[in-house]
């Protein structure tokens, strides 16, 4: 028993993906800094990349010809790409918004309000 | 496989507590140093999965890179401890229990059997040999190449977007006053007004005791790690 | 001459075609010239009395073929609505009713259009009174022309408007605008009854239509005629006898409003305050007769249910009297004549109920001469006396208007039905009519012929004869306007004779006029629908020479009572006789109070009634419509407080709604 929870198989990365985006889910929903949302928004990208790798490397998808494909890296980079995109125009927005409000509680931006 | 196997073992918890400091940790500060710890862990995790590519990748742009960029924006906003939770505790707790449910969603997920495809005996060797590197670009500039281009225009995109958001002639200050449509006519035309009129919850009220800001900077130095 | 005949004949669709064209031409004259100077107003003038005149050309060779007995009937028709098996047709119909008509029409406007020139020279409105007119010959030559029930009901309509534009045309004047508005309404008022009964006719008989009617289109005359005679021998084919009643009541409500039977008369004098070329030419000789030529095409369907006939003879009579002693007490020279046409009217119409078909048309046919006639020499007295209608302030008129007054003469002398005149034939035959069908419509029929000859004299006295009583300076006859009086004098005088049978006294061989106008589509041989358009003639207690004597003496007495009591007023005899029965005068005076009803039921029923409508449109119907809204108002007020703007509760919903919609997968596919 103990022996199947320490040899470590794909479900283990998977549950470790799913523990780290509920977590960093938990985050986005009730952290009211704006700046930690956006860490929580990292965090749960990166338990993506962690599923996508794991996958990888447990079911190694190949091309028609028998070369190995890599596409869950492939898709890791680019949700890496977009993630530094994010972060970047995230925070720019954060900062406007700050010099705007002077404030970044997530409670006041509800300018969208019905 | 032992070795994988302990390695395994000091990442996945190392990065679930940092990630639990990461959301709940008072300090920003910490909570962005904590963030650090679980993109290191992450990178750990990669290697363990034969991604020595992406490991490297992950440690310069998320842990280096990302993080650098959010500590600016804390510099920037100014790391005010203020109590970081909803305001309704009964909220916080639904949010916690959708969390919850959605983990439970998760987990049959995750301990499904899925039926691996051992890697070949090629593969292995060139992961052993080489590294997954070669492969990956080879994925990127044949199969991938048309979402690599995009990609890269995308940055491009997210950086001039990212420059002119906080362009700093957009921001009304006292000297230039410049009015603001939209959040003028509920907070004011100028910085001043706006900081007057903008709701705080109470957290920071304007006019604080000097004594209570004087501890209050005194944290924020500490936090920081002057 | 050959081939000019041949292709007027060819082409008879034209007629009512020329005056759309000249209707539509003045109007371009009159939007691209702006001001009408005298040369347009000519030219105006010119298109519609040219396309009038054209109508009459094409009608001349039929009516020589109708006086050889040689017509041949044409019916052509267009389907113009399509739906499935259901077909609405368009056409022309040619057969001695439409001739006879069509000369009617044609001839008369002719006629009033010259007069017209004359009356209306300083006019601003000329050009656009001749557009109308041009209109109203569309219309109604459409109308005669009809070869079905709903063409006709077009043209009906049709001609319901012009003739709202034409008593209308002098709009600025409150009396004229409000007569426009009553003749629209009242006529509104038949023509729904019309419509409905049209439908429910088609309704009950659209079978026998869609399966035996052979080559006829939906609802045609001679359809219609054909349907008669099979119900005839198969009367399984006709509704229950309540139904059909009810359809033949409905379809005379548009009758009676457009040939003013009562109740719906009210709105013929008032359409007085119309110019009088109009008065003469659509509430005496044409429009009128519109209702009186309708229930001549649909007289087989009449025919059908005898308690209709007894109810369309009733109404015919009661409007006979009571329009005749309305006349009685009129001054105004242009209302007395109006009363009188309602008058005539009414005999045409319990004409056509007794079953003298011919009878009525005969009389229509006549009237129409005298009675434009007769409008247009009141028009000539007003004209001359400056727009004067009261008969009180004339008098002494025909040493001043000589022809005028002469030809007013030969009018009065022709409703009269003085010997020889045309108005003794056409009511001798009404008379014989009615006598078969019931005695007491025939002696009231005959005593109000006798009040007819007392009122018509009356007006010729006060008007012509005696001392001038007005201060208006008279002017002399313009010769555009006794023209036309000079030539339809001559049909008012001899008309009737030529086609009474009697013609072989003089010379002529020419067929009666019961012989001529047969309801097209009979079967000559049928002796059961044959019989009843001419009349059983030959029973009741007179012979025909009997009633001619009989109405010429009822005549001679009203003429001799009314020169008692007018020419030379001995004593203040009408005085003595209005003060001595003067509940009876009022009656008259106020028109038998149908106005007066007419206008407490508006105002005590109708109104309240509407009031209530309105109350309950405002309260519940409105109500609910307000309800939709403000409740979806409500609706989008309560759930925009579920847009609170934060993305963080946004993002809760959406994980929420992922767990919700996974467990609902979990259990539609596990």
């Amino acid at each position: 028993m103990l022996d199947t929870v320490f040899n470590v198989t794909l479900t283990h990365y998977l549950v470790l993906a799913s523990v780290l985006f509920i977590i960093g889910l938990v985050g986005v929903m009730t952290c009211r800094n704006v700046i930690r949302v956006l860490m929580s928004l990292e965090l749960m990208l990166n338990a993506v990349n962690i599923n996508m790798v794991a996958f990888n490397n447990y079911l190694n998808p190949e091309m028609a010809d028998g070369t190995p494909l890599l596409s869950g890296h492939v898709f890791s980079i680019f949700i890496l790409t977009i993630a530094a995109a994010e972060a970047a125009v995230g925070l720019a927005i954060v900062i406007a918004l700050y010099r705007q409000r002077a404030t970044v509680d997530m409670e006041t931006f509800n300018l969208l309000k019905g | 496989m032992i070795v994988e196997n302990i390695l395994f073992w000091i990442f996945a918890p190392l990065a679930v507590t940092a990630a639990l400091g990461v959301v709940f940790h008072r300090s920003l500060i910490y909570s962005a140093l904590f963030l650090i710890v679980v993109f290191l862990s992450i990178a750990g995790v990669f290697v363990l999965n034969n991604a020595d590519f992406l490991a490297v990748a992950q440690t310069i742009v998320y842990g280096v890179g990302l993080t650098i960029v959010i500590l600016f924006g804390i510099m920037f906003t100014g790391d005010r401890p203020f109590d970081d939770r909803l305001a309704s505790p009964g909220k916080r707790l639904a949010y916690l229990i959708v969390g919850a449910m959605l983990l439970a969603m998760l987990i049959p997920a995750a301990v499904y059997q899925y039926n691996i495809h051992p890697a070949s005996e090629a593969l292995i060797a060139t992961y052993m040999t080489e590294g997954s590197t070669g492969l990956l670009g080879l994925a990127l500039f044949t199969q991938y190449a048309l979402p690599f281009e995009v990609a890269s225009v995308l940055l491009l995109l997210a950086m001039v977007g990212a420059i002119i958001l906080s362009k700093k002639q957009m921001v009304p200050t006292e000297k230039t006053s410049v009015k603001y449509a939209l959040p003028s006519t509920t907070l004011g035309s100028t910085a001043e007004e706006i900081y007057e009129k903008a709701p705080f919850h109470g957290h920071l009220p304007k006019e604080q005791p000097a004594s209570e800001a004087e501890t209050n900077g005194a944290e924020t130095q500490e936090m920081i790690g002057v | 001459m050959e081939q000019l005949t041949h292709w007027l004949i060819e082409n008879v669709w034209m007629i009512p075609v020329y005056p759309l064209l000249g209707f539509f031409l003045i109007l371009l004259i009159r939007v691209v010239g702006g001001v009408t100077n005298d040369s347009t107003k000519k030219f105006c003038m010119a298109t519609t009395v040219l396309a009038t005149f054209m109508g009459l050309m094409h009608t001349l060779p039929f009516v020589s073929q109708l006086l050889a007995g040689q017509l041949q009937d044409i019916q052509v028709n267009v389907p113009w609505l399509k739906a499935g098996n259901f077909v609405l047709s368009m056409g022309y119909l040619i057969d001695p009713m439409s001739v006879m008509m069509l000369f009617v029409v044609t001839f008369i406007s002719l006629f009033i259009q010259i007069y017209t020139h004359g009356y209306m020279e300083k006019d601003p409105g000329y050009s656009k009174f001749y557009a109308y007119l041009a209109l109203f010959n569309f219309s109604m030559l459409g109308l005669v022309l009809s070869t079905n029930l709903f063409q006709m009901y077009i043209f009906w309509e049709l001609v319901g408007v012009s003739s709202y534009l034409l008593i209308g045309f002098w709009f600025t004047r409150p009396d004229a605008a409000a007569a426009s508005v009553k003749a629209f309404l009242m006529n509104r008022v038949g023509d729904f009854g019309l419509l409905i009964g049209i439908l429910l006719f088609l309704f009950m008989t659209f079978n026998w239509w869609m399966t035996s009617a052979g080559n006829e289109v939906l609802l045609s005359f001679t359809g219609m005629t054909q349907f008669a005679q099979a119900a005839h021998l198969n009367p399984g084919l006709l509704p229950p006898a309540g139904v059909m009643t009810l359809i033949a009541i409905l379809i005379f409500m548009g009758p009676m409003a457009k040939s003013a039977q009562v109740p719906l008369h009210t709105w013929l004098p008032d359409a007085m305050a119309g110019p009088t070329p109009i008065s003469a030419l659509i509430h005496a000789a044409t429009m009128v007769a519109a209702g009186v030529y309708l229930v001549g095409r649909v007289f087989p369907v009449f025919q059908l249910s005898p308690s209709a006939m007894i109810f369309v003879a009733v109404i015919g009579t009661i409007t006979a009297v009571i329009a005749a002693t309305i006349a009685l007490t009129q001054t105004d020279i242009k209302k007395a004549l109006a009363y009188s046409t309602c008058s005539q009217l009414g005999f045409m119409v319990a004409a056509m109920g007794c079953g003298a078909f011919a009878a009525g048309l005969f009389h229509l046919f006549t009237h129409a001469f005298f009675k434009a006639m007769l409008f247009l020499c009141s028009g000539s007295v007003i004209h001359a006396c400056e727009d004067e209608q009261d008969m009180t302030k004339m008098g002494g008129l025909l040493k001043k208007l000589p022809i005028t007054g002469w030809t007013y003469l030969i009018g009065t002398l022709s409703i009269s039905g003085m010997l020889w005149t045309s108005g003794f034939w056409s009511k001798d035959e009404i008379l014989v009519g009615a006598q078969s069908f019931n005695m007491v419509i025939f002696w009231i029929l005959a005593i109000t012929a006798g009040v007819t000859a007392f009122y018509m004299f009356r007006t010729f006295y006060m008007t012509f004869l005696g001392e001038y009583r007005g201060e208006a300076h008279v002017h002399h006859e313009s010769s555009a306007m006794v023209l036309p009086l000079v030539v339809l004098a001559v049909p008012s005088l001899i008309i009737g004779f030529l086609l009474s049978g009697k013609s072989g006294l003089v010379g002529l061989q020419l067929p009666s006029f019961s012989d001529m106008i047969v309801l097209t589509g009979m079967n000559h041989g049928h002796e059961v629908a044959h019989g009843a358009t001419h009349g059983a003639a030959h029973h009741g207690p007179f012979s025909h020479d009997q009633i001619g004597y009989l109405s010429m003496g009822l005549g001679l007495a009203g003429f001799a009572l009314a020169t008692l009591m007018y020419w030379k007023p001995l004593n203040d005899l009408p005085g003595k006789l209005r003060s001595s029965f003067s509940p009876l005068y009022q009656l008259f005076l106020n028109k038998w109070y149908f106005d007066t009803m007419y206008g407490a039921f508006v105002d005590k029923v109708y109104l309240v009634f509407a009031e209530a409508s309105a109350r309950f449109d405002k309260g519940f119907i409105d109500g609910i419509v307000n309800w939709t809204g403000t409740s979806v108002m409500g609706t989008g007020g309560a759930l925009r407080k579920l847009q609170t703007g934060k993305v963080q509760t946004y993002v809760a919903v959406v994980a929420f709604s992922v767990v919700i919609l996974t467990l609902l997968l979990m259990y539609w596919f596990l």
